[in-house]
């Protein structure tokens, strides 16, 4: 198998705010050299599926197991996950209109995180470029891409604009679409995806303070359903990803994991979870 | 009768006969140019593509004597006249089996006879779909080359009728069919026979019929007009548009065409679309998402929520939109498991409202 491992790099709440918004961005993290080289490359390799810059040694070092990305995917997909397999180019000739919304297929909505999908901008990519905008949290709201054409402004949806070498991991059923270009020139955006290979569990970089019990699971989902469902979704992953996933219970009402000025310990919460101070 | 008054009969009466429309000769040359259709296509219903190569039929097609009172009347309700619908011509006599005796022997009708015989009806109940307030604003003209009798052939009106065809609310929307049996007690019911070259005029809402007949010939041209500005209401009904190429320019005035908008009415596009992602069920719930479809084009909407063009379907509707689908609650049921974007309303607007 073609794996990888590395040490972590997320913290608890960091991991914490994946579950909540589907999504984390990282900002300019690889070097402008390696930005120029990827460019020149899809430019020269301009179709859909540049899968060959995979075998690229400076593109492997740099994009795919980029410490900060790679960090993070390992604190997400725990040790010695899958590396990509195809390169995506979402190649688009500005000016643009934006697309539908949509989730990309084969997808799967329940609680728990088997895979990434990663996201590379080679060249800085302001609105001008149409961006990929995503609605945080919509991991967490099931969706079919063929439902949702009709979709267009969408309360809180974000646009992922972003210096060249940033990476961006995503829950892969996040609803998401390119949005609508005004500048002239080409936009790249190469998409990959990582595995799991391991049993889920907390082997993250250990937040000193950080309580699971008292923790917010409130997610911009929220607003999306009913009251709280959503809340305890996130709940349902992070527990999930702690290795946990079977003790997960709710058990109705005020009880854990809604957000509440409680007294005493969240009644609700499982002991099997551990980690209450 | 001047156009005034002749306009003032069509308002009372819900119909009006414009007496000489065509002269002596005029009526020779539109029955002529009718039967060698009749004889090209083997049929005694025309259409306006089998006539209108022939001059009098041209001539006779928005006809300056009918359109003098046809625009006054639109004018009446503040619109422009546009010819909606062209019917052609057709002979409604007996022609081959016409039997001089038999006609002979028509002495008239009773009071039984009008009421069971005439085949009443309204043309806005016959028009499905269209709003009543297109049907208030429509006039059809009947163009005879043959006379008629009260007796025999005649159109029937009962008079005043489309009084009783009103609305109820703001938007005309709502159309009130009057019962046919209370409305045949109550009028007159009049048998309007015309001389050759005669025309009568009546609303879209007036009801009427035609008396049997044992005429030989019973040829007439039969037109429709309405509001321009509510001509997309004839959407999947048989319209006249297009047709500048065979009608001389004085007359075009009264053709719908592609410069207002006719490649847009014949693909339906007229029905604006609104999608409304509420937070909750009710008509005043703030909107998680929102789309809309003008004129064929989806609107680019502001990413910023508060420039939105409205904050709830409540808003919207209070906008001229309507409501054409509710939240389905049943997607709402699965509380465990949250899918799609909030409770969608959807709702339309039609152009010309």
């Amino acid at each position: 198998m073609n794996t990888y491992d590395c040490a972590p790099t997320l913290r608890d709440n960091e991991v914490l705010e994946f579950c909540k918004n589907g999504y984390l961005m990282l900002p300019g993290v690889v070097p402008e050299e390696v930005n120029r080289r990827a460019i020149e490359y899809v430019a020269a390799q301009p179709h859909m599926e540049p899968t060959e810059i995979l075998k690229e040694d400076w593109f492997h070092e740099n994009v795919i197991i980029n410490p900060s990305a790679a960090g993070a995917v390992r604190s997400l997909l725990g040790r010695d996950f899958h590396l990509p397999i195809l390169m995506s180019n979402h190649r688009v000739e500005c000016p643009a209109g934006n697309q539908g919304w949509h989730v990309d297929g084969n997808f799967d909505f329940g609680a728990r995180l088997p895979y990434l999908q990663v996201f590379y901008y080679p060249q800085e990519t302001p609105l001008e470029f149409g961006p990929t905008e995503i609605v945080p949290g919509s991991h967490l709201i099931k969706n079919v891409a063929r439902g949702m054409q009709h979709y267009d402004r969408i309360r809180h949806s974000r646009a992922t604009e972003a210096p060249a070498g940033s990476i961006f991991l995503t829950a892969y059923q996040i609803w998401h679409r390119r949005s609508k270009s005004t500048a002239k020139g080409i936009r790249n955006l190469l998409k990959y995806f990582y595995w799991r290979t391991q049993p889920p569990k907390r082997d993250w970089i250990i937040e000193p303070g950080f309580d699971p019990a008292t923790a917010n699971y409130t997610t911009p989902a929220d607003q999306m359903g009913d009251q709280f469902r959503a809340c305890n979704r996130v709940a349902e992953l992070f527990t999930w990803l702690c290795g946990k996933g079977d003790h997960f219970q709710n058990l109705g009402g005020q009880s854990w994991p809604l957000p509440a000025n409680r007294l005493g310990t969240s009644y609700g919460y499982p002991e099997e979870l551990g980690m209450i101070p | 009768m001047n156009s005034d008054q002749l306009l003032v009969r069509l308002l009372i009466d819900g119909y009006v006969v414009i007496p000489d429309v065509l002269d002596a000769d005029e009526i020779v040359e539109a029955r002529e140019a009718f039967e060698r259709k009749v004889k090209e296509h083997k049929a005694h219903g025309l259409s306006w593509v089998q006539l209108r190569s022939e001059e009098s039929m041209v001539y006779g097609t928005c006809h300056p004597k009918l359109m003098a009172v046809i625009d006054a009347f639109e004018s009446y309700y503040d619109q422009e006249a546009i010819l909606c619908c062209h019917n052609g011509a057709r002979d409604a006599g007996v022609r081959e089996s016409y039997d001089e005796a038999e006609e002979a022997r028509m002495t008239g009708f009773s009071a039984d006879d009008l009421r069971n015989r005439a085949g009443w009806h309204d043309d806005g109940t016959v028009l499905k779909g269209v709003r009543d307030v297109f049907s208030t604003t429509s006039v059809t003209a009947l163009l005879y080359l043959d006379p008629t009798y009260a007796h025999n052939g005649a159109f029937i009106t009962a008079v005043g009728s489309h009084h009783l065809h009103f609305s109820f609310g703001t938007r005309g929307d709502k159309p009130y069919y009057p019962d046919r049996a209370l409305l045949l007690d109550n009028c007159e019911l009049r048998p309007v026979p015309v001389e050759a070259g005669s025309a009568i005029l009546f609303r879209a809402q007036s009801w009427h019929g035609v008396l049997p007949t044992h005429l030989k010939h019973r040829r007439l041209l039969v037109q429709c007009f309405c509001a321009k500005s509510m001509f997309y209401e004839m959407h999947g009904h048989n319209v006249f548009a297009n047709e500048a190429a065979n009608l001389p320019e004085e007359k075009h005035r009264y053709l719908y065409g592609e410069e207002d908008g006719w490649a847009k009415q014949k693909t339906g596009a007229l029905q604006d679309i609104l999608y409304m992602q509420a937070e909750n069920s009710s008509l005043g719930s703030g909107i998680l998402g929102i789309s809309m479809w003008v004129n064929g084009k989806k609107q680019e909407l502001s990413g910023n929520p508060k420039e939105w063009p409205y904050h709830s379907p409540l808003a919207a509707i209070n906008d001229g939109w309507r409501v054409i689908q509710f939240p389905n609650l049943a997607l709402l049921m699965n509380e465990e498991n949250p899918q799609g974007l909030g409770c969608e309303f959807i709702l339309e607007r039609r152009r010309g409202e």
